[in-house]
């Protein structure tokens, strides 16, 4: 182990004792250490932004000669002007410019790259355990538990009534079994997931006792 | 039969008086028929425009509105005699002698116009005016003269006893209403107290004729006529054509009188002349009805009472004064509205208030003419003054015919606060209130004239608007406020109550009780504990996984095919999704792989959506070449850095947009395959999504999917985004994945992989959530306990 290696060694030790220490009670050493991870993390990423987005893709273009990425970074200048009138409680409307180009532009990539990308492949991924072509029986009860379990966690979200529906008592009772295996379904969801945030944190422990215990073998 | 003139009754043939009203039938009306004068007649040819009202302001004010076809013709006389008046003014001192031929002349027509022309008789005007007064007073109170005899006592009755200052006038009216038909002979002509024959004509004539009358002032141009100027005029006249009370009579006091003829006084409101003229016979009060003997008795004690006022001030003055004012004979009739508004209808029954009245419009028309700055006398004499009037010295003392007076008198001082008078219910019903307070007329000119809307051209009927105009801002006053030692003590009791409230305070944790701290740290210890020991001390019953999960398995197909099949050496574009807090596990997750790549010399281009990811992505790459000394870390690794944009970005990216392109650091092998490539992504062999963010990771499978579909998706996820990413595993979005460390330990499984870090995770790992299951356990039997103890208190409490 190098010099180099063994400062920053023994910085990652302590701070790894001051977050540990939070085991005990949340406590100051707790505070400055994530503080200090904020700190560094922030200005890290304020770093990051100068040389590898505004340096290279709004000041760069104006000195490369380039005609194309003259123009295109001239659009993105004005446009960055524009989102600082948003400063000035007189030409704030200004920036709405930008930001409406931001959002509106954002919004359309996100909601087509849901639909077809996560609803409509999903849909089909459900139906593909009842494809008989496939030679695969086995998964046809997998298949009739994704299928119910989707439906009746859907219906759990139901909460509006539909206009001119009236359920009877015994009605009204299937499907306050229907909704409550759905949130069984659900239950079910939310524990697998807290089970493996559980085990990804368990994970990060184990690491820092393995660099704890590795850098106290070091000695 | 006779009909009775006043009432309409039917009456014998030989009766004397009305059986009805007592009015007198005697046969001298019809004497006084003979000796009426001409212009009389001829105001009485057509009793229809006896109906039109000569003091309406639109004759007045509007003579020329209708033409003189359609006009009747006393008020055509009316218009001739104002344009006559009008010349005079010009020509004023010319007129005199004129006038003085025109006494002689024996036209009655041409007569009026001269005495009312006349310049030197300004008892005309009074008379003209008292004789109008008396008109209007039948009109203003509806007095109907041949209304049956008791509604007519009963009201006047009333009024006399109600009225405080109308008893002269009273017995003024009773003295007109019942004139003693047997006069004496020896009344002077002077003795005009006596009812001459106009009056009997007035008496006769009905309501509407008396107000022609009044309009065209025959009284006074008649007793100008007969009393006061002429006496070739008196010679000439016939005796059946004089009215008795004019003949001399040698019993007056009045013999020497008419050596005092330029006096001009209408002898008749001669108080003292009155009462003694006021002598009726037995058989006379026995005929009249009962409340004319009341009038006629009170009239007689009060004319007694007023002996010594046998002349007011005013007619003397007015007789003596040799500068006559044309203009106020001019304007007295173009000026009746506005008497008619300053004319204190109330008092004006009173005589006295009659005198004080011309007076007042004797000053008024001098004040109009510029000429006189005294003050006009109040109309109402102490004595007269009612009750609620009595106290109020202002009042008094104020002259009501002057506008600019009044109001100052009305001004409220703050130094003699006046309490309102509260007026007698009678009084306001029929008491027109600016007889009074002239000042109401001039609010009432002020107000505001509606020009729109359905109360255009009505005046003051907003009143709000005036009250909104009348008040104003209440006056800002400056106050200094005395606070004691104990108000500034409860004061910073208060100061220091808010303060409480408004003062930031910081939160501090909630305390924990010491067994929950106990609780918190055994486990603390409990799981540090076993983890120290299982990391020191291997356990040797952790099993290795022995099923593979089939994205494991087609993860490592196709890491294989990656470097076992291709001919070229790969370019693997390594997607970094994480902030370095699973850093650990990542590092374990992608190691295998990323030695495996470097087996086969592979060039790899790390890129980030996060800034933190491109450095995480460099540490796990550096962390894998450990093992890999032969490879070329500069040359075959490049790092594309940031991408920022999020979705857009990765969607630019995807699409091979040079303008999204992230910057491309170092001058390698893998820069240049980059660059020189029509894009950047479809370079490309494979994407290597190491993730930890299953939301982030959602956009990259999504757009890869949508956009280039036929590149082949790994994904190495830590455990916690695992769940969220396998239903893309389910619809082949993603070829192969790595999920979690049981993922890695699949992998090495498959790969037969000696990673000993690996290994000693797992069995961590093991550790650890056998640790938390129990722990679990624990925490529900301790629940169950805490709700059976609680189940059993509460069945015993």
């Amino acid at each position: 182990m190098n010099q180099p290696q063994l400062i920053w060694s023994i910085i990652s030790f302590i701070l790894t004792l001051m977050i540990m220490s939070y085991f005990i009670k949340d406590n100051p050493l707790f505070k400055v250490a994530a503080y200090l991870f904020v700190g560094v993390t922030t200005g890290y990423i304020a770093v990051i932004l100068i040389y590898q987005v505004l340096l290279p893709k709004l000041i760069n273009p104006f000195f490369s000669g380039d005609q194309q990425q003259l123009i295109f970074g001239s659009t993105a200048f004005i446009l960055c002007l524009l989102l600082l009138t948003k400063f000035s409680t007189r030409f704030n409307r200004w920036g709405s410019i930008p930001m409406a180009i931001v959002v509106g532009v954002g919004a359309a990539t996100i909601i087509s790259g849901a639909i077809f990308g996560t609803f409509f492949p999903q849909i089909g991924s459900t139906s593909n355990y009842f494809q008989l072509t496939n030679n695969n029986q086995g998964n046809l009860l997998l298949g009739l538990y994704v299928l119910v379990g989707s439906i009746l966690t859907l219906l759990y979200f139901q909460f509006t009534i539909i206009p001119g529906l009236k359920f009877s008592n015994n009605d009204s009772k299937l499907y306050l079994v229907l909704r409550f295996t759905g949130k069984v379904f659900i239950g079910i969801t939310l524990g697998s997931i807290f089970a493996s945030v559980i085990l990804s944190a368990l994970m990060a422990m184990i690491g820092r006792i393995d660099f704890l215990i590795s850098f106290i073998k070091s000695f | 039969m006779k009909i009775c003139p006043l009432c309409k009754k039917e009456n014998l043939e030989d009766a004397v008086i009305c059986i009805n009203c007592g009015f007198d039938l005697n046969p001298t009306s019809s004497a006084e028929e003979t000796v009426k004068p001409d212009w009389l007649e001829s105001f009485r040819v057509d009793p229809q425009n006896s109906q039109a009202d000569p003091y309406s302001p639109e004759t007045d004010n509007n003579p020329t509105d209708s033409t003189p076809q359609d006009s009747p013709d006393w008020l055509t006389r009316i218009r001739e005699r104002k344009q006559v008046d009008q010349d005079f003014e010009s020509i004023q001192n010319d007129h005199i002698l004129q006038n003085t031929d025109k006494f002689n002349s024996k036209g009655t027509n041409e007569l009026i116009n001269s005495l009312r022309q006349d310049p030197l008789d300004p008892n005309a005007d009074a008379e003209d005016l008292i004789n109008r007064l008396r008109s209007d007073d039948e009109e203003n109170y509806s007095i109907d003269l041949s209304a049956d005899e008791d509604d007519r006592s009963s009201f006047i009755s009333e009024k006399s006893t109600d009225l405080p200052i109308n008893d002269e006038w009273v017995a003024r009216f009773s003295q007109i209403e019942n004139p003693s038909t047997d006069e004496p002979e020896e009344k002077t002509p002077k003795d005009r107290s006596v009812i001459p024959e106009w009056i009997k004509q007035h008496r006769t004539s009905n309501a509407s004729e008396r107000i022609e009358d009044a309009v065209e002032n025959p009284v006074s141009n008649w007793i100008e006529k007969y009393g006061n100027n002429d006496e070739s005029f008196l010679e000439k006249a016939s005796d059946d054509q004089l009215p008795d009370w004019i003949q001399p009579s040698e019993d007056s006091g009045y013999e020497n009188s008419e050596e005092n003829v330029a006096e001009s006084v209408p002898s008749w409101l001669d108080d003292q002349d009155t009462s003694e003229s006021l002598e009726f016979t037995a058989e006379e009060e026995q005929s009249q009805p009962n409340w004319v003997n009341e009038i006629n008795q009170q009239a007689s004690t009060e004319d007694e009472l007023l002996a010594d006022d046998l002349l007011p001030d005013w007619i003397t003055e007015d007789i003596q004064d040799d500068e006559i004012d044309l203009l106020r004979t001019s304007n007295t009739h173009s000026s009746s509205t506005k008497e008619d508004e300053i004319k204190p209808q109330a008092g004006s029954r009173s005589m006295k208030w009659d005198a004080q009245n011309l007076g007042g419009e004797k000053g008024t028309g001098k004040k109009e003419s510029g000429r006189m700055d005294e003050p006009a006398p109040p109309p109402f004499q102490l004595d007269q003054v009612p009750n609620w009037l009595e106290n109020n010295e202002d009042l008094l003392n104020t002259s009501f015919f002057e506008e600019k007076e009044t109001k100052e008198a009305f001004v409220p001082d703050s130094s003699n606060q006046i309490e309102p008078g509260e007026l007698p219910a009678w009084l306001k019903a029929m008491r027109p209130l600016e007889a009074i307070v002239p000042t109401v007329i001039a609010n009432l000119e002020k107000k505001h004239i509606e020009r729109s809307g359905p109360l255009a051209g009505l005046k003051g009927v907003l009143s709000s608007q005036d009250s909104s105009q009348i008040y104003s801002p209440p006056p800002m006053y400056t106050s200094t406020l005395n606070i004691t030692d104990k108000e500034k003590y409860q004061a910073a009791i208060l100061d220091q109550l808010f303060k409480d409230e408004t003062d930031f305070q910081t939160k501090s944790a909630p305390k924990t009780s010491f067994a929950a701290f106990i609780v918190r740290l055994v486990i603390s210890l409990i799981i540090l504990g076993s983890l120290t020991y299982s990391y020191l001390i291997p356990p040797a019953y952790i099993e290795r996984p022995i099923v593979f999960p089939a994205e494991t398995v087609r993860f490592a197909s196709i890491v294989n095919g990656l470097i076992l099949n291709a001919d070229t050496t790969p370019l693997i574009l390594v997607v970094i999704e994480s902030e370095g807090a699973s850093q650990s596990e990542l590092q374990i997750l992608t190691k295998s792989v990323f030695e495996r790549f470097m087996l086969k010399n592979s060039g790899i281009a790390i890129v980030s959506s996060t800034p933190n990811g491109t450095l995480l992505g460099d540490n796990l790459i550096q962390n894998a070449s450990v093992s890999n000394p032969s490879y070329n870390l500069d040359q075959r690794v490049t790092n594309l850095g940031y991408l920022p944009g999020g979705t857009t970005g990765i969607q630019g990216f995807l699409l091979n947009d040079s303008i999204s392109l992230p910057s491309l650091s170092g001058d390698n092998s893998v820069s240049t395959s980059i660059n020189g490539a029509n894009g950047p992504f479809s370079r490309f062999d494979a994407v290597l999504l190491v993730t930890d963010n299953a939301e982030s990771s959602k956009l990259w499978v999504e757009q890869i999917s949508l956009l280039q579909p036929q590149t082949v998706m790994l994904v190495a996820a830590a455990a916690q985004s695992v769940p969220m990413l396998m239903p893309y595993v389910e619809s082949n979005q993603i070829d192969g994945m790595e999920a979690g460390l049981y993922g890695a330990a699949s992998y090495a499984q498959l790969i037969q992989s000696d990673n000993s870090t690996l290994w000693s995770f797992w069995n961590l790992q093991r550790i650890g959530a056998y640790i938390f299951i129990l722990l679990i356990f624990a925490g529900g039997i301790w629940y169950l306990m805490q709700l059976l103890f609680k189940s059993r208190s509460s069945k015993s409490g």
